[in-house]
Formats: structure tokens, C-alpha cells, sequence
């Protein structure tokens, strides 16, 4: 290969890999736990999504009649937002248009609905650890910063980070490009250091690279499709960004808009009734919104999107939407037939990111590939180290890549006792919602990263933090057995394999890192 | 074993220009050519596949400004390559 061009590859893939390495950590690693967003939730609420038909439990009338009941529903839009893998749904109650009959036409109200519950709560009452990490893998934490740059600042460094990991991930590959086949068959744990983390590096990031280039480019378009949208929007559209996402046709931007004819229906509309229709027009798929507009008004329309299971097919979505007067369907696009080219890429875009496409067998593969990039960024981090801790460097670089590299190492690794004690926690105060989360998450993570920062000493860190978190991993399905009765054999037996699946997936991390923890030679005579 | 300084960049306001050349020039070379197609094909067709392509293009295009040597001939290239892809947005 040219001397040169080799060269370039490899500073701008140190460069862009050290700048971005401990975020993308973070990302890495709360993304994997996303996988199982619903599960977790129905873990830490001890509500199986399994054992019962959903059918039958997701019963729109009797919802809506305590809620006629509070608000008055006649001339409102409503939406449900309906919680895939779980009996839950975002509502949200837009102002009534009939404001002569209504003296709380004004008002509007948004809340999290348990239909097996039967229990509102708000959005931060209802906050689980699912959702936490869910969002911590795209920084949503970070949206309150208050650094002001027109777009929510979490985002905009999350997908900056996604970008330079591309970017990362291509100079990475080219770097190798020559020597790929030999040096993926190559292991030398008996060397030194760095060439063991070489190693490593090199044989997961190839072994890596397709699932981490999907995720790096699918990344950066879901949490700033703005970098597209915006352009798009003012040279097609006339500035009309709302007009661009209706053009993508994501469910939320094809809300119908009818006239409110301000005369009422002659009986009461009856949800249910619409939402059987769909089922029998679309027997595979899963009705992932229902939004309505006018509200028990002549010109009352229900709109319903679904997305089809995936056992049947991977792409398409269905739109229907029905006029309630007379039964008509006025608009209809099947969820499991002729799936258009927009909805082919945009199913590939979500499912490819979200791995929900192959059951609980794909998404725990999607989660080992995601641990094994959490590794491959580590290894990146000491080799930047190792390489530079010579005698040629001058000293004040030493010290500063030292503690660079102390500070990367000990945010990082005690992610994995600090996410295994937050799983107890919230099993301990389960209904602590979203502020109890945040404390115990982001006060343990400081409080221990500040101790092994202090104690610098990257392998102590290294080697308790991997004792400490298989440690509390064991903990994980102890305390849900302890604290809701959920212990592996019952959840087993009920057939409540999301919680099982929670369950067994700590067992495993437990016994990884014990294996990992024992498998540390006791004694080396370095630094690192 | 880091990278042989002899092949980099030396000049801090040269590898400044690199840097912005790749990122905000490739920006604007990879959505104007994406705008391109959208003036000739389905918008929302296009706008969906760039979900991948744009991605990908800008990314190989912030490679290819460090990769070629003299920055000015980047900076120019990018800019006219911008410029032509949105002609047909000036009428």
C-alpha cells in the first residue's frame, strides 16, 4: 500500500477513534441493554407481556369512556401510540374544537395507559430502566445541558459521534485492507501488551465491522435526520419540514385533518368495532397507532397504522383510516401486501437498527456484537495508550495520554456494576420513576468513576470492576425474585419469557465476568 | 507505533482547512448531489435511500480530503461540485 495514503488511514483513525471512544462506550453499551427496552420494562414492572391475549386486553372503549368522563371527548383528536411487546400506550388528548359544550375544551393531556393495569401515569412516573437506556444510547440525558445550539445538544453529539465512527470504521478497515486475512487469524495472548490488544482490536472490529457500519449509519440518520430533512425541506418543499416527514410517511405526520361539522353522531362511536376491521383486514400485523380526529362529530375519522410481524414479512406499513358516520373506508394501504420501495428501505433503516426482526435468538446475538464492540473501543483506548508510553515522548504527553486514557477506562468499565445495581435498585423502589433513575444511575456511575480515576491504576480498575459487576449481576435475578416473586423457575413456568429472558441474560454477564475476573493473572510488573 | 509524521500534515491552518473541507464541503457535495437526484426521481424515494447513501458518501468524501495532497484543489473541487449539483435549484 502507498506509504502515505497508509499513514493518513491510520491518524485519522486514531484520531477520530480516541475523540469519540468513551461516548460511543456509553452508546455501545446502553444500546445493547436497548435491545430488550420492553422487556426490561416488563421486568422491572413485573408485567409479562405473554401470558395473556392481547386481543382481549387492549380494550379501547372502557378507556375511553372514563376518559370522556374527565375531559369530554366530543370534538378532541386523540392518539394512541400503541407500545409494541407490552399492553401500554402513549395517549395524548388534543383541545376539543367544541368549545360551546366543553368548559374543558381547552385543556390537553398527555400520559402513559397499562391497559392490563388499567393504570395512567405520567410520562416521568412511568419512566423504567428500559427506557433510560434506551434513551442514554442516544444521550437523551445530555438534551438538558443547557448549551444552546438550536437543536437538542444530546443529539447533535450523539450523532456527530455516530459520524466519526463511521469514519473510524472505514479508515479502520482500509488500514487493514492489505493485511486483513492474515492478521484475523492472529492472536498472540503470550506477547506483550500491546500487541494483545492489537490483536484484539483488529480481529473483533473485523469480526464486527458489518454490524458496527449498519449501526454507525443508521445511527446517525435516526437521531439527526435533520442533516437530510432540512436541505430536503428547503429545496423541495418549500420550507415545509412536516411536508418531508409526511413524504417518509412516519405514522405521527399522517394524522387526517377533517372539517369538525359540530353535529354530533347519532350513537356512540365504538373503537373497538375499527380496530377488529383492521385486524381482519390485516391478520399478521401489529396496530402500532390509532389516532382520532372529531371525536364523536359527524365527520369523525379513525386512522390506524400497522406495522406486519415479522415472521410474515419484514417490510411494509399500513395505513387505513375509516369514517365513522357510515363505515367507509376512506383511505387504505395494505400492511402485508405491496410493500412500496419507501417502506422497504425505511423497514431496513429501523429493523436492521432495532434487530427486532428474528426474535429473542437475533437479538441476543445484535447483543453480544454490541458487548464486543464496547471491547474493541477499550482495546482501541489502551493501544493509544501503550503505543505512546515511550521514552522518545516527552514527559507531560506521557502523564496526559496516562490520564486521558484513566479517565476513558474507569467511565467506561464501571458502566457494567453501575447498570447491574441500578437493575436492583429499581426492582427494590420499582415505582421511583424517572428522577429515583437518574440518581441512583448517574450518582453511582460518578461516585465509582471517581474512585478508580483517583486510584489510577487502569488493570485494579479493570479487574474489580469486572469483579464488582458480575458480583451484582448474580444480585439481578435474586432481587426480582426476592422483590416480586419472580424467581427464574417461576417466571419459567409462567411462560413470562421477557422477564425470564432479563434474568438469564445477567446470569450470563455474571458468569462472563467471573470467568473474565479469574482468568486475570495475578501478577504483572507494569505500569498498565 | 503511531502514524510516521513524515506523510502528515504539518501545518495546523492546512489540516484546519482538511478538517472543514471534508466535513462541511463533503456535507455539501453529498446532500446537493442527493438534492440532485430528488429533482429527477420520487423525493421521498430518494430521501430514504440517502438515509444510507448520503451517509456513507460524505463520510468516504471527509476521507478523500485528507487524502488528497493539496487542500486547495479539495476546497475547489467540493465547491463546484456543490454549485453544479444545484443548478437546477437557481431557476
Amino acid at each position: 500500500m502507498n506509504l502515505r495514503r497508509y499513514n493518513v488511514y491510520f491518524h485519522t483513525h486514531t484520531i477520530s477513534g480516541i475523540f469519540i471512544a468513551a461516548v460511543l462506550y456509553v452508546m455501545f453499551f446502553a444500546g445493547s441493554f436497548a435491545f430488550f427496552k420492553d422487556e426490561i420494562a416488563a421486568w422491572q414492572n413485573d408485567a409479562s407481556g405473554r401470558h395473556q391475549p392481547y386481543n382481549s386486553t387492549v380494550v379501547f372503549n372502557t378507556l375511553l369512556d372514563s376518559l370522556d368522563g374527565v375531559y369530554g371527548l366530543d370534538g378532541r383528536d386523540l392518539s394512541f401510540t400503541m407500545q409494541p411487546n407490552s399492553f401500554r400506550a402513549y395517549v395524548g388528548l388534543q383541545p376539543s374544537k367544541d368549545t360551546i359544550n366543553n368548559d374543558k375544551a381547552a385543556e390537553r393531556s398527555f400520559f402513559n395507559y397499562d391497559f392490563h393495569k388499567k393504570e395512567t401515569g405520567t410520562y416521568a412516573s412511568s419512566y423504567d430502566l428500559g427506557e433510560f437506556l434506551y434513551r442514554l444510547h442516544f444521550l437523551a440525558q445530555l438534551n438538558e445541558v443547557p448549551i444552546r445550539i438550536g437543536y437538542p445538544f444530546g443529539y447533535v453529539v450523539a450523532g456527530l459521534v455516530s459520524f466519526l465512527f463511521l469514519f473510524a470504521l472505514i479508515t479502520g478497515l482500509l488500514l487493514h485492507w492489505d493485511k486483513i486475512l492474515s492478521n484475523f487469524y492472529t492472536f498472540r495472548p503470550w506477547s506483550k501488551w500491546k500487541t494483545i490488544w492489537t490483536d484484539a482490536h483488529t480481529a473483533l472490529g473485523v469480526i464486527g465491522f458489518p454490524y458496527q457500519f449498519m449501526f454507525a449509519v443508521t445511527g446517525v440518520m435516526l437521531i439527526i435526520s435533520s442533516v437530510l430533512v432540512v436541505p430536503f425541506s428547503k429545496a423541495l418543499y418549500e420550507g415545509d419540514e412536516t411536508a418531508v416527514y409526511r413524504d417518509l410517511q412516519l405514522p405521527y405526520y399522517l394524522t387526517p385533518h377533517h372539517e369538525f361539522l359540530a353535529k354530533p353522531l347519532e350513537s356512540k362511536p365504538d373503537i373497538d368495532h375499527f380496530v377488529r376491521r383492521t385486524q381482519a383486514l390485516w391478520p399478521h400485523t401489529f396496530i402500532t397507532s390509532i389516532s382520532i380526529n372529531n371525536y364523536g362529530d359527524e365527520n369523525m375519522h379513525i386512522l390506524m397504522t400497522g406495522e406486519p410481524e415479522t415472521k410474515w414479512h419484514f417490510a411494509g406499513q399500513g395505513v387505513v383510516c375509516y369514517r365513522v358516520s357510515d363505515g367507509v373506508i376512506t383511505q387504505h394501504k395494505s400492511a402485508e401486501q405491496g410493500a412500496t420501495y419507501l417502506d422497504k428501505v425505511k423497514s431496513l433503516v429501523y429493523r436492521l437498527h432495532f434487530g427486532d426482526y428474528g426474535g429473542y435468538p437475533l437479538k441476543v446475538v445484535y447483543f453480544i456484537l454490541g458487548l464486543v464492540g464496547c471491547v474493541v473501543i477499550i482495546t482501541g483506548i489502551l493501544i493509544w495508550l501503550v503505543a505512546r508510553d515511550k521514552k522518545n515522548v516527552p514527559n507531560h504527553k506521557r502523564v496526559f495520554n496516562f490520564w486521558a486514557s484513566n479517565i476513558f477506562v474507569a467511565a467506561c468499565l464501571t458502566l457494567f456494576p453501575v447498570t447491574a445495581f441500578s437493575f436492583i435498585a429499581v426492582k427494590v423502589n420499582s415505582a421511583g420513576g424517572m428522577e429515583f433513575i437518574y440518581r441512583i444511575y448517574f450518582w453511582s456511575w460518578l461516585m465509582l468513576s471517581a474512585i478508580y480515576i483517583a486510584r489510577h491504576n487502569l488493570r485494579q480498575t479493570n479487574k474489580e470492576t469486572l469483579l464488582l459487576g458480575s458480583i451484582l449481576s448474580l444480585l439481578v435475578p435474586v432481587a426480582n425474585g426476592l422483590y416480586s416473586g419472580n424467581w427464574l423457575w417461576v417466571t419459567y413456568r409462567q411462560g413470562e419469557s421477557d422477564i425470564l429472558l432479563v434474568d438469564v441474560l445477567w446470569l450470563c454477564l455474571a458468569v462472563v465476568g467471573g470467568i473474565a475476573f479469574l482468568k486475570i493473572k495475578p501478577l504483572v510488573p507494569r505500569r498498565v | 507505533m503511531p502514524a510516521n509524521k513524515k506523510y502528515l500534515t504539518k501545518s495546523p491552518i492546512v489540516r484546519l482547512l482538511k478538517i472543514t473541507a471534508g466535513f462541511f464541503g463533503g456535507y455539501a457535495v453529498s446532500v446537493s448531489f442527493h438534492l440532485l437526484l430528488a429533482h429527477f426521481f420520487n423525493p421521498g424515494d430518494v430521501l430514504i435511500t440517502a438515509y444510507f447513501s448520503c451517509i456513507m458518501l460524505w463520510a468516504v468524501l471527509l476521507l478523500l480530503a485528507f487524502l488528497v495532497e493539496n487542500v486547495w484543489k479539495i476546497w475547489l473541487i467540493y465547491a463546484v461540485l456543490t454549485v453544479v449539483f444545484c443548478i437546477p435549484f437557481f431557476s
